[in-house]
């Protein structure tokens, strides 16, 4: 390795595990790194900052920010709240029926809108049902884990539902039809396949005291809590619609024309937005999430440094000359994919393993090595509780609600509670994500797919 | 004491209904459905274990052991204070006695403070009032105020004494000037009737600080 790819490597994941360790100077942190990696680049003569800033995939970063204004539009409308509260009605106040419901809930929420959206607007009804249900730890804890996976392989679902998607769809690597097409059966499986080895093998509602009246009363009071909220039609269908337009374009203009996805997307939610010209101009004021763009733009000026190093196209040809069957490469790629997001997370191995994943697309289709990607990715994501921003919060929405669970004690939903879940929710993505790329790898020449 | 068992963890999710509810609206639910599964027993048993920690259950669960049982909440009595009041401050929440209010004088524009001492959803509290509430906080308050403004509170307790019990907002906003401010300053009492063990979560307040006072 020469000294300059040490160098920008070494800036960085020292900035990567310094964020990771001191989460409060997060952005400090990254955007510091990405300046001083900028400045080694041009003070080694390996790029100006300019043009680190042009490669910079920007329609990524425009459809981060439409996508987000989009949900949260839908989110003023009400609609996941009033999903939330039916959800948590028709499970009867029953624990087993209730974490099927939510999870398949939060999967399709999470489809629609990102991670972090997805969680703000489910985890509060669920929260609120854990305290009125007297759940016990066990339940508590595999109900809050479920509900994370499930929004993980939601935003894995569909193209615009989670970062890793929307980077796929932004830069062009696959068209949204042919992702959602291929992304959402596996994602759907591996939900379907969490919740039948939850329920079936792990039973977490097992042991906990089944009494009527408490599942009596944790439904009543919901239906209290949201006995007049409504669905606010005047913001939904608008989005709604705009939603469903952005979508029959992103499946039906190619992007050959020039006319992109993010276009598609910066159109679409403007379009939206003035529907409802008041609050579409105080969401763009107030509700942008500056955070996660400032983090994705940092990690993209840096991964654009060790770029120019050269040291990707070192693990391209790494990659392309071992000597393994192609499929077993593409196996291995997803793999490697999973292990770095649950070590680093989804941004910066996302836009680590986009340099690489050029080169599996000469021997394997390409929708095969992005799907896989996608999937392993979020195999990753749902490793550890640290290893997707959701988590995190997840953690903090828990304990600001202070549940006591049936044993009197407060609910902990951290690092090691989320482990057992993780663990397993890792095999189960993972196994599917590679079997996913290379089913579609084998029927590719019989179904064209590219 | 009671030997009818209740489910764990009813103090935690008697409290989240509380915070959203009220304490009465909560109660309500809470004794309706406890009767309907447990009894007069069970009711005894809610009251026995959670009665110390809540005396508004407390209070509504022995009224409910005597016979009593919630009805339809009436208003008339609470409208004819609101003769030419455009604008109301709600201070305290009971979610059946605000419900009502607004459906039953819809040309009232309404506000309510958001602000208890039990944690509360607030966005959700306001979703519930069909768009014809505002929520505001302690410093909004007095921009509601004029001459053709009241404030409402939710009171609780026997007003023989000359006094009765008030959510902590009420003594956050209650003051000398007041008077000046509002035409009207209403006390709702929604449970009136004698504690039989202090009532935290409320502080005593004398009857004459409002301009009127009506039982529910």
């Amino acid at each position: 390795m020469s000294g300059s790819q040490f160098l920008l490597i070494g800036i960085l994941l020292g900035a990567l595990i310094s964020q990771a360790i001191i989460p409060q100077a997060r952005m400090l942190i990254i955007t510091l790194a990405a300046a001083i990696a900028g400045a080694c680049a041009t003070g080694l003569g390996l790029a100006t900052t300019r043009e680190l800033m042009a490669e910079v995939p920007w329609g990524v970063l425009v459809m981060l920010v439409g996508l987000g204004l989009l949900a949260e539009m839908l989110a003023s409308s009400r609609l996941f709240g009033v999903l939330a509260a039916q959800l948590a009605r028709y499970g009867e106040g029953n624990p087993r029926l209730l974490m099927v419901a939510l999870t398949a809930g939060m999967f399709f929420v999470s489809g629609l809108v990102n991670n972090l959206t997805a969680l703000v607007l489910v985890l509060p009804p669920v929260l609120v049902l854990l305290q009125l249900m007297g759940a016990d730890r066990r339940y508590a804890v595999w109900l809050l884990g479920s509900l994370l996976v499930a929004c993980n392989l939601g935003g894995a679902a569909t193209p615009i539902g989670d970062f890793p998607a929307i980077l796929l769809l932004g830069n062009g690597s696959l068209d949204f039809g042919n992702y959602l097409v291929h992304a959402l059966p596996a994602a759907g499986l591996g939900l379907i396949a969490l919740l039948f080895i939850t329920n079936i093998l792990i039973q977490p509602a097992r042991g906990m005291a089944d009494d009527r009246l408490s599942r009596r009363l944790s439904v009543v009071v919901m239906d209290r809590l949201y006995r007049r909220v409504r669905v606010d039609a005047s913001i939904l269908v608008p989005a709604a619609i705009m939603l469903l337009a952005m979508v029959v374009a992103w499946t039906s203009i190619p992007q050959s024309t020039g006319v992109t996805p993010d276009l598609i997307c910066w159109l679409g939610v403007i379009a939206a937005l003035l529907s409802r010209a008041r609050l579409g101009e105080r969401l763009v004021r107030t509700r942008v999430d500056v955070e996660a763009t400032l983090f994705l733009l940092s990690l993209f000026i840096m991964v654009g440094a060790v770029r120019h190093t050269g040291v990707f196209s070192d693990i391209s040809l790494w990659l392309t000359g071992l000597e393994l069957p192609g499929q077993a490469k593409l196996a291995v790629f997803i793999a490697v994919a999973a292990v770095l997001t649950g070590v680093f997370s989804a941004g910066p191995s996302m836009a680590a393993l986009l340099e690489v994943a050029p080169a599996l697309t000469t021997t394997m289709p390409k929708t095969a090595v992005y799907v896989g990607l996608a999937l392993g990715v979020c195999a990753g994501s749902s490793l550890f509780l640290t290893a997707a921003t959701s988590g995190p919060l997840a953690q903090a929405m828990t304990e600001r609600a202070g549940i006591v669970t049936a044993d009197g004690k407060p609910l902990r939903f951290g690092f090691a509670e989320f482990l057992p879940i993780g663990l397993l929710s890792f095999t189960i993505i993972l196994s599917i994500g590679i079997a996913a790329a290379l089913t579609i790898a084998s029927l590719a020449p019989r179904s064209g797919v590219p | 004491m009671t030997s009818v068992t209740l489910p764990l963890g009813l103090a935690q999710a008697f409290r989240t209904a509380a915070g959203e509810l009220g304490h009465a609206g909560a109660a309500e639910v809470f004794v309706n459905e406890i009767a309907a599964d447990r009894g007069d027993d069970g009711v005894a048993a809610f009251r026995d274990i959670l009665g110390r920690d809540f005396p508004v259950a407390d209070a509504l669960a022995s009224r409910w052991l005597e016979g009593w049982r919630p009805g339809i909440i009436e208003t008339d009595h609470i409208r004819r204070h609101l003769d030419g009041i455009r604008r109301l401050v709600v201070v305290g929440l009971e979610s059946r006695h605000l419900d009502a209010l607004v459906d039953a004088v819809p040309s009232l524009e309404i506000a309510l403070l958001a602000w208890s001492a039990l944690p509360a959803d607030w966005d959700r509290v306001i979703a519930n009032c069909g768009g014809r509430v505002t929520a505001v906080d302690l410093d909004g308050i007095f921009g509601w105020a004029g001459p053709n403004s009241a404030v409402l509170c939710f009171v609780y307790g026997s007003a023989d004494g000359g006094t009765v019990y008030a959510p902590p907002g009420w003594l956050r906003l209650h003051g000398p000037d007041m008077r000046l401010q509002f035409r009207a300053l209403i006390g709702w009492n929604v449970l009136p009737a004698p504690f039989a063990v202090y009532p935290r979560w409320f502080h005593e307040v004398q009857v004459s600080d409002f301009t009127a006072m009506e039982d529910a």
